[in-house]
């Protein structure tokens, strides 16, 4: 090795043996991030909106920023990367596969949209929207058993036919009628009747999990912000995409025992006239309207710690740790 | 002035005397983990150790930030054993 080649080492010995420029040199080392020239520090990028998708630096930049007060040991990782050379493409995966590690629920395909805040796996139903009825037709067919039918809805200056859609006041309607069912089902603290409730709250948006209940549109036009990546925030969208992971797979459970077992849906038939007819009489408390479900064995009953997280089980346990009424 | 805070000269001398050394691990590695050849920095450290170190320094970065904005926003103190003969009182 020659003389040059080892200065770099000769160098670093002289400084690490003065307390100031050691401790210089260690933040050089752990933390450049503390050393960015402004355009690159995450508030100005975030805030003055100085955003370039264009510059790949932009990003890597940002979401070190992000990193550096999040998570410091995606940080520490990212930032070795770098110095050893990897090529964009190799820190960025490992950056994505770090967070997914530390929140295995929220899906970060890139560094490129972490601007636009955390993100979210929007998957709620707009049953009044105009694609609704052609995308959605064993969605529309278990609203046909709350009475409810798609219409044509026509432009209001020409008079002419647009599209077919499920009007609002009917979807409200039928919400009214789901609603003593959604708590009967509960109540029954077995399957299928908790995939089929969860199967109703995603249908009527009443899971009260975010990103079960809304499309990214009407969150949007609701006027909520796009959510800033703080430890606390990112905690609870992982809990909150497990959870509703857990309610989407059983909401799809739920549609398919619907479709196999006729004894049921003519029991769902059956309760929803009897709500519908309560209604009608206007009485106060539908809640305390006699539902009657179909006895099984079914898969049986989950006890705390079932293993297996998106199963019938898991479905059942985060019925019971969320919506079982209080006694 | 001093009924502002109650601090004289005397007591913020002693205050910030009384700061200790902070040991730091990153500082504690890049002193024993002396980089070799063509190397700026020590590249043989565990990722826990790094990840650890680092988290450490920047809490370390911002308590010091936060002490540098207290010492900013410190009110006027006496200087009781200063004469300025300039201004006799």
């Amino acid at each position: 090795m020659s003389d040059l080649q080892a200065l770099p080492a000769f160098l670093m010995r002289g400084l690490a043996s003065d307390p100031t420029l050691a401790l210089a040199v260690t933040a050089a080392w752990l933390d450049p991030g503390h050393f960015f020239p402004e355009e690159y520090t995450e508030d100005y990028i975030a805030y003055a909106d100085r955003y370039r998708d264009d510059d790949p630096a932009c990003a890597l930049m940002f979401a070190l920023g992000v990193a550096r007060r999040c998570f410091p040991e995606v940080y520490a990782g990212t930032v070795q990367r770098i110095r050893a050379g990897d090529s964009h493409r190799q820190v960025t995966t490992f950056y994505c596969a770090a967070l997914s590690e530390r929140y295995p629920h929220i899906e970060l395909w890139g560094i490129e949209d972490m601007i636009y805040g955390v993100p979210c796996q929007w998957a709620g139903l707009e049953p009044c929207g105009p694609e609704f009825v052609d995308e959605h037709p064993q969605l529309v067919a278990l609203l046909a058993d709350f009475g409810v039918a798609p219409r044509e809805h026509t432009s209001s200056l020409s008079g002419e036919a647009l599209y077919v859609c499920i009007a609002e006041a009917d979807y409200e309607l039928a919400y009214r009628r789901a609603t003593p069912l959604i708590h009967s089902l509960i109540a029954q603290d077995a399957q299928p009747y908790g995939d089929l409730a969860f199967l109703l709250m995603w249908l009527f948006s009443a899971s009260g999990n975010s990103l079960v209940d809304h499309s990214y549109d009407s969150y949007a036009d609701a006027g909520f912000e796009p959510l800033e990546w703080e430890p606390d925030t990112l905690q609870l969208v992982d809990e909150a995409h497990q959870q509703a992971e857990i309610i989407l797979q059983a909401a799809q459970r739920g549609l398919e025992h619907l479709q196999a077992d006729d004894a049921l849906r003519a029991a769902l038939r059956r309760n929803v006239q009897r709500v519908s007819k309560a209604l009608e009489r206007n009485k106060n408390d539908v809640k305390r309207i006699r539902l009657d479900w179909p006895g099984r064995a079914g898969p049986g009953r989950a006890e705390d710690g079932a293993p297996g997280e998106t199963g019938p089980d898991a479905a059942l346990l985060q019925l019971r740790a969320c919506y079982a009424p209080d006694d | 002035m001093a009924q502002v805070t109650g601090m004289t000269q005397e007591r913020l001398v002693a205050t910030l005397g009384q700061v200790g050394p902070v040991k730091l691990l990153g500082l504690d590695l890049l002193r024993r983990l002396q980089p070799r050849g063509e190397d700026w920095f020590p590249t043989d450290v565990e990722r826990h150790t790094l990840a650890q170190a680092t988290a450490e320094l920047i809490d370390y970065t911002r308590a010091c930030r936060a002490a540098r904005a207290c010492l900013e926003r410190l009110p006027p103190v006496p200087l009781t054993d200063k004469a300025v003969l300039e201004f006799p009182l």
